[in-house]
């Protein structure tokens, strides 16, 4: 007996005390730094990681409602501005974004948080390339498309929370005794250290516009002769829509307060800004130059959408592959359609059967009463939404393109009820994939989404034209792409008094009507200080959020509110925008 | 009951024998045969000392009269070979004046009474007295008359003795007036002397004194006075009283120290644990769980609650240190019922019966009555109207009564169920209902047919009378090779909505097989088969059945009727309303629209299948009588297959219905080397364990949904539908490795010291930072066993102080690297960036110091003790915030530390004792406090001040608690709430940056963020006990809190006031108070729609989070044993009573102990009360 034991069950013990036998978890659920490594092969999926990210889904993981990519950054500048709902049960962006109210809650870090992580993709993928000389044409052009992405991000988040006087009292001037007119974001780069995140500033804007430029010139350097797979990733002509973009925003920037051209001027060779390149620019025209220059660039590469793809029941602003987009989010498979409620089309595709814009959530977006009413009956898109006087008619009017009778059919309703469960002014722009309005929502949701389309690169120039080369220049511009492209019978015709008059009361009317549910107004209405009004007589947005801005100011809601726990109660050096307490500061609007 | 108090005794016996097993000599040599031929070979060792080494080495169990006892430490010499124990024994008492009897396996040691005739008379003088003898019969029972098996019957100063069979009964022949010693293991011996009675009752009290109580320990188990730590234990006896499906929900009120929080009632919830306060910020508080030995994973719920002997739950360091890094959160550890060598084979059986119910205590005071909801909507509408949009009260009126058919966002709520006069308003000027307005009414539905509206009853169509079987069946007997536990259980739960159901089969065996001397093999295998149903769609939120009960207007219907008042049929019976406006001219219902929870429930499908099963093995290889090895091979697999399915039919969120099919398997496997040394030298006796143990833990997921569903009801599986909407799988590991050792030592069981050392390993750490270290030392103090200490009604007094460290890896796994979600993009591979990873992060460590008195008093009556103790916890894993411009908002770090230290009192007291009467109480409580002492500096931007304007703490705010240095644990953070200013608005303080100044306002966005009071109890525990006369008994435990603040979010939910999108929702009964003119009250704003904002986060909805909750009431009837015997049973008892009495807060509705930290909502499912019959025989 103990012969046994000493000479195998000691022993057996012994070893299997000794045998450390603790190993690494697998991940399997994602993907770990180290599984990633250093292959060509996997800096290619980092690479994509931008692209990836305009529809990724529930990434922060706290409020998958909102968090479905950049198309809810695009429903969420909408329903700040152009776009009401009429009804907020269902509605999803309702907080804070329409109704206006509570914009120091946790919902209103969303835009804040998922810019700057598309920065960290990019920065990621810039890091891993290293120094894109040293790599071939391909990883040049994965380069490009991080540093395209970050401008776009850097771009939007500039635009969005920049503070702009407002014309109430007590917000311009607490935004003046806190220093932060001026200052646009804080800037993380491939070259930022992390140690510094809890002290690091908000950047002036000619910190921040060079620090833009900068990135586009590189990325168009990397781009040259660059044809891409997919309109998701970025080309010249996107590098170019961008620029066009930024110009312009500069251009209005100077052209309005020229004192800070000066500034800009004055800052053109701090040692901080060397590693950026110089805007080159010593006036307000030059900018609007470059702008009208590098639109046209875009503008002779695409074509805008002709009425037939505009009202397409199958592919209408689903589809990337028409001549008028430039830059897009393209969804084509089945795993990338993460959700069905929690996205664009649940949030405003009416036509989608599956979402909160049907008919019994009907949590449908409309547009802008006003807007609606500034559309000619000869503007071909006007029928894009609903006229008060057909809404509720059964059976569905002749002249509207609309999927609807489809669902009557699948509904098995003869008599075209679901037309009469609209209200007016809802639109139908983006349709679901294929005109799908069946159940099956994993296809009806591989669509694509319009980032860039040419159309605004013409609006871009007539503006930029109208300032640079004379009101006329800009009229003609503007006159000459409706009547070719919108307008039935050439019948557009505009009198405006002034060149303002001009880009603000018929350019931009012209602009949003165009580029309705896109996510752009936003940054057109804030760049030209237009104030918004949404009470008014026979108004379509709900009673209880009808708020009307000062005009000749920037809505208070329109200068985003920084995110408190997040960002500016770790970083020191940043001082948050005023509160846009739009409850507080201005009126309620009652009939 | 006689399975209880008879396990008990075999747990004794056991602990007794491993008692003496523990500190045997070394110096002796024993062996015993196989025909049970014993040799010892001792020298000048104590009578006592070699009784132990034939202990040990033998089944022999000794008993000693308090006379034998004292004989104990007398020296002997025994040299004898090869003969049986009567020989052995004989050489053992040689020289004494002690006798001995051996009735099977036990051995009863008495001394010789001193009067008895010199030994020459002795002989003729027996002879003489065998032919007076005469027979008695006679049943031995414990002090509740169950009757003892086994007790030993001894005609005093003869070798004459018999023992009890199986009901306690005994006879024997005596000389006239003989004096008989009746004594069992763990009770006081007791001598009677005969008289002519022929039949006899003997009752046997307990023995607190022989009998030591054991603790289970890590590894082991220890006796209670040697023990040096803090350890709460609940028996079975506990545990069988309740109707649970789950055991740990036995342990709140009845363990000092433990607070636990039960989220939701439902059948299948398991509850969660703090074990003296939330020891981290950041990583998990939960403690760790180990059953029979091993770390379990594998559900709570598949382990049949009637199969536990014991929980234990150690509190501190010192013992929780051997567990090593896994322990920082305390450990409980549970205990399975134990094997048995007797050979009569014994059956229990017992079967509990409940009726369910919902505890209204659950549930809010909100307005039950059509009429009163609508004018109090009414109301609402019409301040609205006069003060916003400045109407007159003629229109107002008017405008208020326009709005019940327009949709929510107009302020209406689309039904009016009242059927009003034409041309009359529902609504009169006065505010009051129309007199003239009848309930219910007739309308047009799309399809152009009347139908009849009228509101339904929510609550009450919500809850049920569910009925709860459980029937369990314990088999338990042996022989000295082979000892086996097998037991059987199936429950049965219908729950007390259509969203709930569980049913239950558990099964488990359990044998220990002796095969060599030096071998001995254990297995401990269970199984657990269960199906259950969780119908709770959207738990934990606003939007479920249970806060749709408490929700959803009192005007709204549940079923459709037709215009004869019918409720309609269709082929899934009653045809419920879906608020889609199918029904009421188009107009839809604003809550759940398209949606009826209570259909939903029962045609959708959640259910669970669940398979569990377990299998430990153990082999123990007696190396030398002092060294012993252990290998313990644990595997544990649970799988489970959930389908769920959206309905096809109504409302039309899926048109052709969806089911999602997923199967969860998990698997640990666990693997102990356990190396056992003891020694004894003079009165030194010292125990030392070596161990190294490895756990592994695996799970798997594997999801898919589908829709367009071709047979709803026929075919819920994938295959049964056709449009893909989802596959996807995955799998974790998880992996942790420890070494340690302890010594345990003791001097004349005395002074007790322990040390523990234990370097741990987990994979959820770099491989650089993967290990930690961690150290216990205790010592106890027995002090009443000093010769010196003579307080007569002190029977045992012991000081006891420890000091240890535990580590915390619950952090979750890839949090020292960075990951990125893999994703498709046009058919390529990319990689978002998901979180940020340190390398550098390692064991979060818990330095934990407990000292403290227990005492044993006035012949056990009164029994407790008294702790202290005080826990750092230092290396936090903290989530380190960083602003979310770097694209990432948090990383793990060690950074920070926090303490918990306090009180616990745990007391237990017979308060009458007498043989009919019996009357014991039980109180524990425990006094915490959790103070965050530092943070790391990125987390300190934050200054939270108090009402008067001074700085509280530095810190950070998350949610609606503060962090801050030198703050108590979740600090309640919020806006304070100021009263109601002259028109009737809510006002909140606001506290200027600039020159601190406190000032109040209505703007609520303005209002500042205070200190608001702490979320944690002041004092927490249980007190209950038993009253008991004779075969009757009374069993009762309260569960209490005392002190800190709860966020009563159902409270202020219900108290809101419509607004656009939000109408359609009831009320608490309390709006009732609001301020008006009339009442202009500082406690409630005025009610006004659209004004949103009272309701909004502030301290005028943290209510004190004091509670009693009568947990259960029990009243038990002892069937006489003649009774039972007459069928062939023993024991029989049978005992009703009610589980979940009631809860007092300070709100109905408000239910604190939902939650840890007083966050309450009011979505969950309440807690059940039942009404129960339980029944439990043995045969």
């Amino acid at each position: 007996m103990k012969k046994i034991v000493y000479t195998y069950i000691l022993p057996s013990i012994l070893v299997l005390f000794l045998t450390g036998c603790i190993k690494d978890s697998i991940a399997t659920q994602y993907a770990t730094g180290d599984q990633i490594g250093g292959s060509e092969s996997a800096l290619e999926s980092m690479a994509n990681s931008t692209a990836a990210f305009m529809y990724s889904y529930d990434y922060f993981g706290t409020l998958s409602s909102q968090e479905f990519g950049y198309p809810a950054m695009m429903i969420m500048r909408d329903a700040l501005t152009d776009c009401p709902y009429v009804s907020t049960n269902y509605n999803h962006f309702n907080t804070p974004w329409g109704s206006l109210a509570d914009f120091s809650s946790s919902r209103s870090k969303q835009p804040w948080r998922y810019y700057y992580r598309m920065i960290l993709n990019a920065n990621n993928t810039i890091i891993a390339i290293g120094d894109p000389e040293e790599h071939p044409e391909r990883i040049q052009h994965f380069y490009g498309n991080a540093l395209a992405y970050r401008a776009l991000s850097y771009m939007d988040l500039t635009r969005l929370y920049e503070y702009k006087k407002t014309g109430v009292a007590s917000l311009d001037a607490q935004a003046e005794g806190d220093g932060i007119m001026g200052l646009t974001v804080v800037v993380i780069d491939e070259n930022f250290d992390v140690t510094n995140a809890q002290d690091n500033p908000r950047v002036p804007f000619y910190h921040m516009y060079r620090f833009i430029m900068t990135d586009l010139n590189r990325a168009e350097h990397y781009l040259q002769g660059y044809v891409r797979s997919s309109k998701i990733r970025a080309d010249l002509s996107v590098i170019e829509s961008l620029k066009a973009r930024m110009w312009l925003e500069i251009a209005t920037r100077f052209q309005k307060y020229p004192a800070d051209l000066q500034t800009q001027l004055a800052h053109e060779n701090d040692e901080e800004l060397e590693i950026y390149d110089k805007l080159g620019v010593t006036s307000a025209a030059e900018c609007y130059e470059k702008a009208a220059q590098y639109a046209r660039k875009v503008i002779n590469k695409y074509t805008p959408l002709t009425e037939q793809q505009w009202h397409s029941l199958t592919n209408g602003f689903n589809d990337a592959n028409v001549g008028s987009w430039v830059f897009a989010i393209t969804i084509n498979s089945i795993d990338a359609v993460q959700s069905r409620v929690n996205s664009f089309h649940s949030n405003c595709v009416t036509e989608f059967s599956r979402g909160y814009s049907r008919a019994q959530y009907h949590c449908y977006r409309m547009i802008d009463k006003r807007l609606y009413d500034k559309i000619d009956d000869d503007d071909w898109r006007k029928v894009t939404w609903i006229d008060p006087a057909d809404a509720g008619k059964k059976p569905t009017p002749e002249k509207y393109h609309t999927l609807l009778g489809r669902l009557d059919q699948i509904n098995g309703d003869p008599e075209g009820t679901e037309w009469a469960l609209r209200d007016a002014y809802v639109g139908f722009k983006f349709r679901p994939n294929e005109g799908d309005v069946s159940d099956d929502y994993k296809n009806a949701l591989q669509v694509d989404y319009p980032i860039i389309r040419v159309e605004e690169m013409y609006f871009i120039e007539a503006e930029a034209k109208a300032y640079a080369e004379g009101m006329a220049v800009g009229l003609q511009a503007l006159t000459q792409f409706l009547n070719a492209h919108r307008y039935k019978n050439a019948s557009y015709s505009a009198t405006p008094s002034d060149v303002d008059d001009f880009v603000d009361n018929f350019l931009l009317v012209q602009k949003r009507v165009e580029l309705w549910g896109e996510g752009l107004s936003f940054f057109d209405i804030k760049r030209r200080e237009l104030a918004i009004a949404r009470g008014y007589k026979d108004t379509n947005w709900i009673p209880t959020i009808r708020y009307n801005s000062v005009p000749g100011y920037v809505p208070s809601w329109l200068n985003l509110y920084l995110p408190i726990e997040g960002e500016t109660s770790l970083n020191k050096a940043i001082i948050p925008n005023p509160n846009p307490s739009v409850y507080d500061v201005y009126t309620l609007w009652v009939e | 009951m006689e399975d209880i108090s008879k396990s008990k005794a075999i747990t004794r016996i056991m602990g007794f024998l491993l008692l003496l097993f523990m500190v045997s000599p070394l110096y002796a040599k024993i062996v015993i045969t196989a025909d049970e031929q014993v040799t010892l070979h001792v020298k000048n060792v104590t009578i006592k000392q070699a009784i132990q080494e034939i202990e040990r080495a033998s089944d022999y169990v000794f008993l000693f009269t308090d006379e034998a006892a004292r004989e104990m430490s007398r020296t002997t010499s025994v040299e004898v070979n090869e003969d049986d124990i009567q020989a052995v024994l004989k050489e053992v008492f040689a020289g004494t004046d002690l006798s001995f009897t051996v009735v099977e396996r036990q051995i009863t040691v008495f001394k010789e009474p001193k009067q008895e005739a010199p030994v020459p008379v002795v002989a003729p003088v027996v002879k003489l007295a065998e032919q007076q003898k005469k027979n008695i019969t006679g049943q031995v029972t414990d002090d509740k008359g169950e009757p003892i098996i086994g007790a030993n019957i001894v005609e005093a100063g003869t070798s004459n003795a018999v023992s009890t069979n199986l009901d306690g009964n005994f006879s024997i022949q005596i000389e006239d007036n003989a004096v008989l010693r009746i004594s069992y293991i763990g009770f006081v011996t007791q001598e009677i002397t005969t008289d002519n009675r022929q039949v006899y009752t003997i009752i046997l009290s307990e023995d607190r004194q022989v009998l030591e109580e054991i603790v289970v320990i890590g590894y082991g188990e220890q006796k209670r006075s040697a023990f040096t730590g803090s350890a709460s234990v609940v028996s079975a006896e506990a545990i069988d009283r309740r109707p649970v499906t789950n055991v740990m929900s036995i342990l709140e009120g009845t363990s000092a120290g433990v607070q636990m929080q039960s989220t939701s009632g439902a059948p299948t919830s398991s509850p969660s644990f703090r074990i003296r306060g939330a020891s981290s910020i950041n990583a998990g508080r939960d403690p760790l769980i180990v059953v029979d030995g091993v770390p379990y994973e594998s559900g709570w719920n598949n382990i049949n609650p009637s199969d536990i002997e014991s929980v234990t739950v150690l509190k501190d360091a010192a013992s929780t240190a051997i567990y090593g890094a896994r322990g920082g959160n305390g450990v409980i550890l549970l205990t399975t019922k134990k094997t048995s060598r007797d050979k009569d084979l014994v059956v229990t059986v017992d079967t509990k019966f409940a009726l369910s119910n919902v505890r209204t205590d659950d549930l809010y005071d909100v307005i039950d009555s059509p009429g009163d909801f609508y004018e109090q909507h009414y109301l609402a509408l019409y301040n609205y109207y006069q003060n916003v949009a400045g109407y007159n009260s003629f229109m107002a009126n008017k405008m208020a009564n326009d709005s019940w058919l327009k949709n929510s966002d107009e302020g209406g709520v689309g039904y009016l169920v009242y059927t009003v006069p034409e041309g009359q308003m529902l609504i009169g000027h006065n505010g009051k209902m129309n007199p003239n307005a009848t309930l219910g009414k007739m309308v047009t539905g799309m399809d152009g047919n009347t139908y009849y509206l009228q509101p339904d009853d929510w609550v009450k169509e919500t809850y049920n009378k569910g009925f709860r079987q459980d029937y369990n069946i314990n088999i338990r007997g042996g022989n000295e090779k082979l000892s086996v536990m097998a037991s059987g259980g199936y429950t049965n739960d219908q729950g007390i909505t259509d969203a709930a159901y569980f049913e239950r089969f558990t099964g488990r065996i359990k044998t220990v097989l002796n095969a060599k001397k030096w071998l001995r093999l254990s297995a401990n295998v269970d199984l657990a088969v269960s199906e259950y149903v969780n119908n709770t769609d959207y738990s934990d939120n606003s939007n479920n059945i249970f806060s749709n009960a408490n929700r959803v207007a009192p005007i709204y219907p549940i079923f459709i009727r037709d215009e004869n008042k019918n409720i309609l049929y269709d082929e899934n019976g009653m045809v419920y309303d879906y608020g889609d406006g199918k029904f009421n001219y188009g107009v839809s219902r604003p809550i759940n629209t398209g949606s009826n929870r209570l259909q939903e429930a029962l045609i959708q499908t959640r259910k669970y299948d669940n398979m569990k099963i377990g299998a430990q093995v153990a082999a123990d290889f007696i190396i030398t009588e002092d060294l012993t090895a252990t290998l313990n091979v644990s595997y544990s697999e649970r799988n489970r297959r959930y389908i769920s399915t959206r309905q096809p039919f109504y409302g039309t969120s899926f048109p052709g219905g969806q089911t999602s099919v997923s199967a969860p398997k998990s698997k640990t496997l666990n693997l102990q080397q356990l190396v056992n040394y003891r020694k004894k030298i003079g009165s030194h006796n010292i125990k030392v364990t070596l161990l190294h143990e490895l756990f592994s833990s695996n799970s798997y997921s594997l999801s898919g949904s589908k829709s367009n569903m071709f047979n709803y009801f026929g075919n819920q599986e994938l295959a049964g539908a056709i449009t893909l909407s989802s596959a996807n799988s995955y799998a974790n590991n998880y992996q942790s490795e420890g070494y340690g050792g302890r010594i345990l030592y003791d001097y004349k069981d005395k002074y007790n010291l322990d040390a523990s050392y234990r370097r741990d390993a987990s994979s959820r750490f770099h491989p650089d930072h993967r290990w930690g270290n961690f150290f216990s030392f205790g010592g106890a103090y027995v002090i009443s066993r000093e010769d010196f200490f003579n307080v007569s009604w002190i029977d045992e007094l012991k000081v006891k102080v420890s000091f240890g460290q535990n580590g915390n890896d619950q952090i979750g796994d890839h949090r020292y690297i960075d990951t990125y979600d893999i994703e498709n993009l046009d058919g390529e591979i990319a990689v978002t960036f998901r979180n940020r990873g340190n390398k550098k992060i390692t064991w979060e460590t818990r330095t934990a110091i407990n000292t403290g008195i227990e005492f044993d008093l006035f012949k056990g009556r009164l029994r407790g003790g008294i702790d202290y103790y005080n826990n750092k916890t230092t290396n936090m894993l903290a989530s380190i915030s960083v602003p979310y411009s770097l694209g990432y908002s948090s990383y793990y770090d060690n950074v920070g530390s926090m303490r918990n230290s306090g009180f616990e009192i745990d007391l237990h007291a017979d308060i009458i004792r007498t043989k009919d009467f019996k009357w014991s109480m039980f109180f524990n409580t425990s006094l915490n406090k959790s103070q965050v002492l530092q943070l790391a500096e990125e987390r300190k931007g934050e200054t939270l001040y108090n009402l008067e304007g001074q700085e509280v703490a530095q810190g950070y705010s998350s949610g609606r608690y503060f962090y801050g240095e030198g703050l108590e644990f979740r600090t309640w953070y919020l806006k304070k709430f100021a009263g109601v200013d002259g028109e009737g608005s809510a006002m909140w303080y606001v506290r200027d940056d600039k020159t601190g100044e406190v000032s109040t306002t209505t703007v609520y966005s303005t209002a500042t963020y205070f200190a608001c009071g702490s979320s944690q109890p002041k004092m927490h525990g249980g007190f209950g006990g038993s009253i008991s006369w004779k075969s009757f008994e009374l069993f009762f435990t309260f569960v209490y809190r005392l002190g800190g603040y709860g966020y009563d979010s159902g409270y202020a939910t219900l108290m809101g006031a419509p607004y656009n999108g939000h109408t359609g929702y009831n009320f608490h009964k309390d709006v009732k108070h609001s301020w008006s003119l009339e009442n202009q009250t500082n406690e409630f704003a005025r009610w006004q729609y659209d004004d949103r904002y009272f309701t909004s986060a502030s301290d005028r909805w943290l209510t004190k989070a004091d509670y009693l909750s009568l947990q259960n009431v029990m009243l038990s009837y002892r069937v006489p044993s003649h009774v039972g015997k007459r069928v062939g049973i023993s024991g029989l008892t049978v005992s009703a009573g009610v589980d979940n009495v009631f809860f007092l807060s300070h709100r109905k509705g408000f239910v604190p102990s939902r939650n840890f930290d007083g966050n309450v909502d009011f979505g969950y499912f309440p807690t059940i009360a039942r009404y129960m019959l339980n029944l439990s025989f043995k045969f």
